[in-house]
C-alpha cells in the first residue's frame, strides 16, 4: 500500500483529503507545518508527498527544497498543492524540485491522476 | 458682456498679424511687441505730421530743414513692409529709434535751437525704445546711448557758439510748441493706453492660467483617489474571495465524501439526492466565488495568462461536453459546427474554455427548447490568423437598447432576468474581460425573441495576440460607412508608435492621415496639405505642443482649422483657451476619436467627391 505524507496547515482540508485517499487505497501520514513535514519525510520515508505551499512561516516551496537536498529523501517525488493556479506558482514549484503541481480545491480524479503519474516513475517503487 | 462696438485693441490684430512674419509670432512676449512697434509706426508719423504742416503752414516757402524733416516721418511708414520682408525686428527698432533721435535734434537745430519746441519729443525716445526692444540689455544701452550721444553732440555745437539757422523767428514758433507738445502728449497716451490693455489681458490670462493649474491639480488627486479606491475595492473583494473559499472547499469536498459514502452503500436515495443539491450549490457559490476574484483580479492588473499550444478539436470536445448537460436541462438541443482545418492555436486554453463556457451556459440557461449552437472557425486575416467561437442560440434575445450595458459588472438586460433565471450579471463581464486580456474580444448580435449570438474573436497565435494587445483599439472592428470619407487629418506626434496607430485608425475610418514627428516643421507642412483637422500631442521635444497650437492659431491660413489636442496630462481648460477645440487624453479611446473627428468635420463635408487620391498616406519625416 503506497504510502503519502500530506503536508498540510489546515484541519478540514488535512481530513477530508486524508480521509479520500485513504478511500482510495493509499496509506497516509499527516504533517501540520514544513518544519514537521521536512522531518516527517526522513522518518516515514513515504511513497509520496503532498505540500501544501502556503503553510505560515515556512512556505512548501522552502520545505520542497530541504527535502529535496536530503540524499535520503531526494528521490520522493512531491506534488505541490496551491490556491492560485498561477503561472509563476508552476514555475517556482518545478524550479524548487516539484514532480507536480495542483490547485485547490483539489479535483480527485484528477490528482489521483497525478498521484499515480508519480507513483508509477517513482524509483524504488 | 462687451458690447459690439466697443473699440479695442483686439480689432486691429489682423491687421497688425499680417505684417509680423511667424517666427517673430511664436514667442508671447516678442509677438505682442511687434504689435506695439506696428502700432507706432502706423499712427505715429501722423502725429508728426502735424508738426511738418504747421510748419509749411508758417512758412510757405521752407528751406531743405523741413523737407528732411518730413521725409524723416514720412519713412516710418516703410517699417511695417520692412518687418514683414525681413524679420528683422531688432535692428529696425533701433533703427527707428535712432531715425527719431536723428528727427528730434534736426528739428531743434532748425527750429529753435536749445529752447525748440522739439525738445518736449525726446521724452518720447525711450519710452518707445524700451517697447520695442523688451528686457535685452544690450539694445537698451545702445538706445540710451544714441540719446546721449545725439544730445551730446548737439550741446557741442551750441557750447562752440554755433549760429543755430533761423528760418521761421523764434517767436512764431509758440504755436509749433502748444502742437509739438499736444502730438507728443497724445502719442505718450496712446502708446499708454495700448500697453496698459496688454496688461490688463496678461493679467486676466495669467488668473487664468492659475485657474487652470488649480483645477488641473484638483483633478489629479481626484483621479488619484479614485483609483486607490478601485485597487483597495479590487484587493479586498481578491481578499475575500479567497477567505469565502476555505470554509466552501470544506463543503464541496465533505459533501462529495458523504455523496461517495452514500452512493456506494447504495441505501438512502433521498439523502443521495440531497447530498447533491448541497454539493451542487456549493460548487455554483465557488463559481461565483472565482468569477468576482477573477474579475477584480483583471482590474487590479494581477491577472496571469498561462500560454500553451493546444489542439482546437480538444478545446471544442471539451466545451461540448460541458455543455451538453446544461442544454438538455433545458430541452435544447446543442449543434457543434466545426470549421475546415482548426488545427492547433497557441493561448491561455483554460480562459479561453472560461470565456466560451460562459457564452454557452447563458445561451442554454435563456433557451428552452430550442436549439444552441456552437461554432468554431479559423479565419485567415492579414495580421495573421484568428480564432471565432460563436455561440448562437434561439431564446429570449436581448433589446436593441440594453445591448450596450450588457458587458458590464453585475448587470443583466432586465432587472426581472436575475429573478426568473438567476445569475449575478458577471459572466459577461468577465468573458468580455478575459477576451480583451488575450488580445482580441466578444461581440453580440440579437434580435429580441429572436435569439442572440455571442461571438468571440481571437489572435490563434500568441505573437500576435501581444502585438493586439499593444494596439487594443486599432484592432477593432470597422463601423459602417467609413470608407467614404476623404478629409485630411494632419497628425503631429514625436512618438512613432502613436504616429502608426493614429495612420491605422485613421486610414481605416477613411481619412487621409499626414503624419509629422517634427513639430518644428508641423506648420510649414499644414500650410501645404491643408487638413481638415489637426491632431496634436502636447509633450514633444524641440517645441511643445502648446507653442504650436499658438503658432497654427496665430496662423493666418491656419487658424481656422480645428486642433484636437492630445495629452498624457489632463489639462483641458489650457488647450481649450489657447484656441483647440477639442482636448483628448490619451491612450485615446478609438471610438472618443471618431466621435470628435465627426463633430469637428461633419461628414456632409467629407461627402464632396474630392479629388481622386489613394489611401496611403503621406509621412513627414524630420
Amino acid at each position: 500500500m503506497p504510502k503519502i505524507l500530506l503536508v498540510e496547515d489546515n484541519e478540514m482540508n488535512r481530513d477530508m483529503l486524508g480521509r479520500r485517499l485513504k478511500r482510495h487505497g493509499f496509506d497516509l501520514c499527516f504533517a501540520v507545518d514544513a518544519p514537521s513535514g521536512i522531518a516527517m519525510a526522513g522518518t516515514e520515508l513515504p511513497d509520496l508527498i503532498l505540500m501544501d505551499i502556503a503553510l505560515g512561516e515556512m512556505d512548501g516551496w522552502e520545505a520542497t527544497r530541504r527535502i529535496k537536498s536530503n540524499p535520503a529523501t531526494a528521490e520522493i517525488p512531491i506534488i505541490a498543492l496551491t490556491a492560485h493556479a498561477l503561472a509563476s506558482d508552476r514555475d517556482k514549484s518545478v524550479e524548487v524540485g516539484c514532480a507536480d503541481f495542483d490547485t485547490k480545491p483539489v479535483d480527485l480524479p484528477r490528482l489521483l491522476g497525478k498521484i499515480n503519474a508519480c507513483l508509477g516513475t517513482a524509483p524504488g517503487k | 458682456m462687451r458690447s459690439r462696438l466697443r473699440l479695442s485693441p483686439e480689432m486691429i490684430y489682423p491687421l497688425l498679424d499680417w505684417f509680423i512674419p511667424p517666427a517673430l509670432k511664436a514667442e508671447r512676449g516678442t509677438h505682442q511687441r511687434a504689435r506695439i512697434f506696428l502700432v507706432s509706426h502706423f499712427f505715429g508719423p501722423f502725429l508728426g505730421h502735424t508738426i511738418t504742416v504747421y510748419l509749411y503752414w508758417l512758412d510757405p516757402h521752407p528751406s531743405y530743414g523741413l523737407w528732411v524733416l518730413a521725409s524723416a516721418i514720412t519713412i516710418y511708414w516703410a517699417f511695417p513692409w520692412l518687418l514683414k520682408r525681413t524679420g528683422a525686428f531688432t535692428t529696425l527698432s533701433l533703427i527707428s529709434v535712432a531715425n527719431l533721435v536723428f528727427m528730434i535734434l534736426w528739428g531743434c537745430y532748425h527750429y529753435g535751437g536749445l529752447s525748440s519746441p522739439f525738445v518736449a519729443w525726446l521724452v518720447v525716445v525711450p519710452l518707445l525704445a524700451f517697447l520695442y526692444l523688451g528686457p535685452a540689455l544690450i539694445p537698451r544701452l545702445m538706445v540710451l546711448g544714441m540719446i546721449a550721444g545725439g544730445v551730446g553732440i548737439f550741446y557741442l555745437f551750441y557750447a562752440a557758439g554755433h549760429s543755430f539757422p533761423e528760418h521761421v523767428p523764434l517767436h512764431a514758433l509758440g504755436g509749433i510748441g502748444i502742437v509739438s507738445t499736444i502730438s507728443a502728449a497724445v502719442y505718450v497716451s496712446m502708446m499708454a493706453l495700448y500697453y496698459a490693455n496688454i496688461v490688463a489681458n496678461q493679467s486676466e490670462l495669467e488668473r487664468e492660467v492659475q485657474n487652470h493649474r488649480a483645477t488641473a491639480i484638483k483633478l489629479r488627486e481626484a483621479k488619484d483617489e479614485a483609483e486607490n479606491a478601485n485597487l483597495a475595492k479590487s484587493e479586498f473583494l481578491a481578499k475575500m474571495s479567497h477567505e469565502l473559499r476555505t470554509p466552501l472547499n470544506a463543503v464541496i469536498g465533505y459533501s462529495e465524501m458523504l455523496l461517495e459514502d452514500a452512493e456506494s452503500e447504495g441505501g438512502d436515495t433521498q439523502a443521495v439526492e440531497d447530498l447533491g443539491k448541497i454539493n451542487i450549490s456549493g460548487k455554483y457559490l465557488l463559481s461565483l466565488i472565482t468569477d468576482v476574484l477573477d474579475l477584480s483580479k483583471i482590474e487590479a492588473g494581477k491577472m496571469e495568462l498561462f500560454n500553451e499550444r493546444f489542439d482546437l478539436d480538444r478545446l471544442i470536445d471539451d466545451l461540448t461536453a460541458a455543455a451538453q448537460p446544461l442544454c438538455t436541462r433545458n430541452g435544447n438541443r446543442l449543434v457543434v459546427e466545426r470549421g475546415d482545418g482548426l488545427g492547433d492555436a497557441e493561448g491561455d486554453i483554460t480562459k479561453l474554455r472560461q470565456a466560451a463556457l460562459n457564452l454557452l451556459s447563458n445561451a442554454a440557461k435563456f433557451t428552452k427548447d430550442g436549439e444552441v449552437t456552437l461554432s468554431v472557425a479559423r479565419e485567415a486575416t492579414p495580421g495573421g490568423d484568428c480564432l471565432r467561437i460563436a455561440v448562437r442560440d434561439t431564446g429570449i434575445g436581448i433589446a436593441r437598447e440594453n445591448l450596450r450595458k450588457l458587458f458590464q459588472n453585475f448587470s443583466q438586460a432586465e432587472a426581472w432576468l436575475s429573478n426568473k433565471y438567476g445569475g449575478t450579471g458577471l459572466g459577461l463581464a468577465l468573458t468580455q474581460k478575459l477576451c480583451r486580456l488575450m488580445g482580441g474580444d466578444v461581440m453580440v448580435e440579437s434580435e429580441l425573441g429572436q435569439g442572440s449570438c455571442f461571438t468571440i474573436r481571437l489572435p490563434a497565435s500568441l505573437a500576435r495576440a501581444v502585438q493586439r494587445r499593444e494596439l487594443d483599439w486599432a484592432a477593432e472592428p470597422v463601423q459602417d460607412g467609413g470608407a467614404a470619407r476623404r478629409d485630411i487629418i494632419l497628425v503631429v506626434d514625436d512618438d512613432p508608435a502613436v504616429l502608426d496607430l493614429m495612420q491605422r485608425v485613421l486610414v481605416k475610418e477613411g481619412f487621409r492621415p499626414v503624419l509629422a514627428d517634427d513639430p518644428g516643421k508641423a506648420v510649414a507642412l499644414a500650410r501645404a496639405v491643408k487638413p481638415s483637422v489637426i491632431v496634436l500631442d502636447v509633450l514633444m521635444p524641440g517645441m511643445n505642443g502648446w507653442e504650436l497650437l499658438r503658432a497654427i492659431k496665430a496662423d493666418a491660413e491656419l487658424d481656422a482649422v480645428p486642433v484636437v489636442m492630445l495629452t498624457v496630462v489632463d489639462d483641458r481648460r489650457t488647450g481649450l483657451a489657447l484656441g483647440a477645440v477639442e482636448h483628448l487624453v490619451k491612450p485615446v479611446d478609438r471610438d472618443v476619436l471618431m466621435r470628435v473627428l465627426d463633430r469637428v468635420c461633419p461628414r456632409g463635408k467629407a461627402d464632396q467627391p474630392a479629388e481622386p487620391t489613394t489611401s496611403k498616406p503621406m509621412v513627414a519625416n524630420a
